[in-house]
């Protein structure tokens, strides 16, 4: 019994004796702490303070040919274009324009053709050349999508013009039907001066002048109904025939064609009676009761202004989630994920190859401790070296630059402390595979770009196609990046999948590392 | 040690052993037997093969052919408390530089499975046998190359181990370091221990018990100082200086029975390679009496180790 407790409490002191040494190694060089800690934090901060976030201004220059026949003043266009695009310089020909863009002077030349009108005439759609100098391909994109929106800002301002037209004799029938019930009144009471006067030539000349009067009412009343019924088409109003504005003009509608009727029988009735007016007395009756009904509907009547039909809709956001975080709140989670992973790999990449190299890896192959011995010492000295670590970076994050933390601080550390294990499993496999200190860090630097490009820090996952998604799910900052905001920044719980990722990836690698470790250990 | 039996033990045995990598014979077949309490010295040119054959006997590599047992069992059936038994320094070992003398010998105590007393029993005991208490807590890398080896050497002794191998020790050290370190081999060895040493230093070897001559990856030479020399030249050599050397005197000594060999070295100077040459001096002098030789000086030549190696080696090469 006493063997076996020995024999146990050896089993103990063999990988102790790792973490002991490995953590005086590292404490000993103040350099690497400096550089593992604090420099990363200055370059966060550095990036904190100094990035604004705001597209810088796309300095354009308008190209107007004399043939357009528009203006050439800057004033008359500087409110149509719009941000980022600054209209800095119109001019009339193209050459300087460009020379300027060759020379990177400016960033945008617009270009408005030469005879807009006859091609658009012609029933095609005229061309606004559009050119840019430019090599960075996120840059490009933007150009591309500003110069759409540019575009469109500009058709719509035509839309404008073309509809303000459009709607000026809608707006007149609008105006018509509000003038219809005094002139009707004033109609009515030249036929009654004419019936008084027995005249039954200008009595049916008056109805003749009121029919064709309540006519065009109705025509313009059915315009307003028809762009009415257009626009709640294209909102998606289905309800829209129902709604009180197209009821009301329905109802103008059936009193107009009422009156109309009266006017008939009127003018019937004085044909075959003669200029009485006790003959029409009835018909005129009739006809004072609609025009009553159908001033009370036309006074209600809403009118559209032209910018509401032109934009019918407007955006009015509302974020859902918990926190609208800066720039820094949002990358500081992904930057304390990526500095455990590169912290981690970079310490533990080397660990074995320098004892391979510098003589010990024969000496433990003889002594009495076992290649998994020294896999699990050197990695709980690592784990509890970056432990450390990283607990220094959250600190500094959360209570440094104030990034917030609105989960649990356990989440948090379940994610940190995979994430550190998944490294540490990764690092000590290149550790057990690399010949030289050289090939260890070069693997430890690709795995650091790997990460930068794939696993979310920058470029959104989805960017990537399925197959090189792949690559983001080896390695663990991905996961963290997603757990650490999610429970940061959101206050979730962290996914399923951020937690089983990099224990996954700890357990593969590990084993890998302690086989092949195993196999170095064997007798050559 | 204090559990060994005094009973003649044999630690290491090597019968046909040999090692190969790829088509080349790094070692070829080594027969050997090392016995408990001995200190077999290993030496041999640059790249004879002493490092592969040391790695071959402590089970770091397979053989190619042959067997090798340590402790009465190939080291692939090693358990813990067969490595608990072994003391090894490889020629590469370089301590932790940022660690300190004691740190290092710490991180050795608990690589061996040292509980917390017995290294505070050991390291200081350790450090003051190697004249290392004063440097005790500076960094390896502060102290001189003489003081790392002895660190190294302390390192591989912490656990007390039966059998040391020990790879070149006493390079870089100067001959007081390596008087006293030789001093405490011999401890060792009162003790119990069995050691196995290579060096380049031919005169350490005379502290051994037995020397292996390896060249080209084969041990050409194997026995006592002593024995090597007579196995070289055939018996013990005694130097004979006369004013004129008559070619009467040659022909005195080359007819007595006890002489093996004869030569002239210089004029004036013969080497007679005789069986003893205690006895051999008074019966030479015997023999020339009565005869008008005129000798100047007649003794026992005590030939340098670094001749009867170079003379080995240069026998070895020879083709058959």
């Amino acid at each position: 019994m006493r063997h076996l407790l020995n024999r146990l409490w050896r089993m103990i002191l063999r990988p102790a004796s790792f973490v002991g040494k490995d953590i005086t190694q590292i404490r000993r060089q103040p350099q690497l702490i400096v550089a593992l800690i604090i420099a990363p934090f200055l370059v966060l901060l550095l990036f904190g303070i100094g990035y604004e976030g705001r597209t810088p201004p796309v300095e354009t220059v308008l190209v107007v040919p004399p043939e357009s026949d528009l203006s050439a003043d800057r004033a008359d266009y500087e409110d149509d274009f719009v941000s980022p695009l600054v209209l800095v310089d119109v001019v009339t020909d193209e050459g300087p324009a460009i020379e300027a863009l060759d020379g990177r002077e400016i960033d945008l030349v617009v270009v408005f053709p030469e005879n807009a009108f006859d091609t658009i005439s012609a029933g095609e759609q005229a061309e606004i050349t559009i050119y840019y100098n430019e090599l960075v391909p996120f840059q490009r994109n933007w150009l591309e999508f500003y110069s759409s929106v540019q575009t469109a800002e500009l058709n719509q301002i035509v839309q404008r013009e073309v509809l303000e037209q459009g709607l000026a004799q809608s707006r007149s029938g609008l105006e018509e039907l509000n003038q219809y019930p005094q002139e009707l009144d004033a109609g009515l009471e030249r036929l009654n001066t004419a019936l008084a006067a027995g005249d039954a030539e200008q009595a049916q000349e008056e109805l003749v002048t009121l029919r064709e009067l309540t006519e065009d009412t109705r025509d313009a009343a059915g315009q307003s109904r028809l762009i009415l019924l257009a626009t709640a088409r294209s909102v998606g109003a289905g309800g829209a025939p129902e709604s009180p504005p197209i009821q009301s003009l329905e109802a103008i509608d059936r009193n107009l064609s009422e009156i109309e009727t009266g006017l008939t029988n009127t003018s019937t009735a004085i044909a075959n009676q003669g200029a009485e007016p006790q003959v029409v007395e009835p018909d005129l009756q009739f006809i004072a009761e609609r025009r009553d009904a159908y001033a009370t509907t036309a006074a209600n009547l809403p009118a559209i202004p032209v910018d509401v039909l032109l934009a019918p809709f407007e955006a009015d956001e509302e974020n859902l989630a918990p926190t609208s975080p800066d720039f820094v709140d949002f990358y500081a989670p992904a930057v304390l994920a990526l500095l455990i992973q590169h912290i981690a790999i970079t310490l533990t990449a080397l660990a074995l190859v320098r004892e391979r190299t510098g003589g010990t890896f024969e000496l433990f192959r003889v002594a009495p401790i076992s290649p998994r011995e020294v896999l699990t010492g050197k990695y709980l000295s690592y784990f509890v070296i970056g432990a450390v670590l990283s607990g220094v970076l959250a600190l500094v994050i959360v209570y440094g630059l104030g990034v917030p933390l609105l989960g649990n601080w356990l989440q948090m550390a379940l994610i940190v402390g995979l994430v550190l294990a998944a490294s540490l499993g990764i690092g000590f496999l290149i550790s057990a595979v690399a010949g030289t200190e050289t090939q260890a860090v070069q693997a430890a630097m690709i795995l650091l770009l790997s990460a930068v490009f794939f696993s979310g820090f920058f470029l959104p996952l989805d960017n990537l196609i399925t197959p090189v998604q792949l690559v983001a799910y080896i390695l663990p900052v991905t996961y963290g990046i997603s757990g650490l905001q999610e429970v940061m920044l959101r206050g979730n719980t962290s996914p399923d999948w951020t937690i089983i990722g990099p224990a996954a990836i700890a357990l593969v690698t590990t084993t890998a590392a302690s086989l092949i470790l195993s196999l170095q250990f064997r007798r050559q | 040690m204090g559990t060994r039996t005094r009973a003649i033990e044999t630690v290491i045995s090597a019968s046909g052993a040999g090692k190969s990598f790829g088509s080349v014979d790094a070692v070829e077949e080594i027969d050997l037997n090392i016995s408990r309490g001995e200190i077999v010295s290993v030496v041999g040119p640059s790249g004879s093969g002493k490092t592969t054959t040391i790695r071959l006997l402590l089970g770091l590599y397979k053989p190619s052919r042959g067997q090798v047992d340590v402790f009465g069992m190939p080291p692939e059936d090693f358990t813990r408390e067969e490595s608990e038994r072994i003391g090894y320094l490889p020629q590469q070992f370089l301590l932790y530089n940022d660690l300190t003398v004691r740190e290092n010998l710490l991180f050795a105590a608990g690589m061996y499975g040292l509980g917390p007393r017995e290294r505070r029993d050991r390291i200081p005991k350790l450090l003051e046998q190697l004249d290392l208490t004063a440097a005790a807590d500076r960094l390896a890398r502060d102290i001189s190359g003489g003081m790392q080896r002895r660190v190294a050497l302390a390192a591989t002794l912490i656990h007390q181990p039966d059998l040391i191998v020990l790879d070149e020790p006493t390079a870089g050290l100067d001959p007081v370091l390596r008087e006293s370190i030789w001093q405490m081999f011999e401890e060792l060895r009162q003790a119990g221990a069995t050691l196995l040493i290579t060096t380049q230093y031919i005169t350490e070897t005379e502290r051994g018990d037995r020397i292996l001559l390896i060249s080209d990856g084969s041990i050409v030479a194997s026995g006592t100082p002593d024995g090597l020399r007579q196995q070289v030249f055939g018996g013990e050599v005694v130097r004979l200086t006369t004013s004129e050397t008559h070619p009467e005197m040659i022909e005195v000594i080359n007819g007595l029975d006890f002489v093996a060999d004869v030569r002239q070295i210089e004029p004036g100077e013969l080497e007679i390679v005789v069986d003893s040459a205690d006895t051999a001096i008074p019966r030479l002098l015997e023999a020339f009496g009565g005869r008008d030789f005129q000798i100047d000086q007649i003794r026992e030549v005590q030939l340098s180790l670094d001749s009867v190696f170079v003379e080995l080696v240069q026998r070895s090469s020879e083709p058959a």
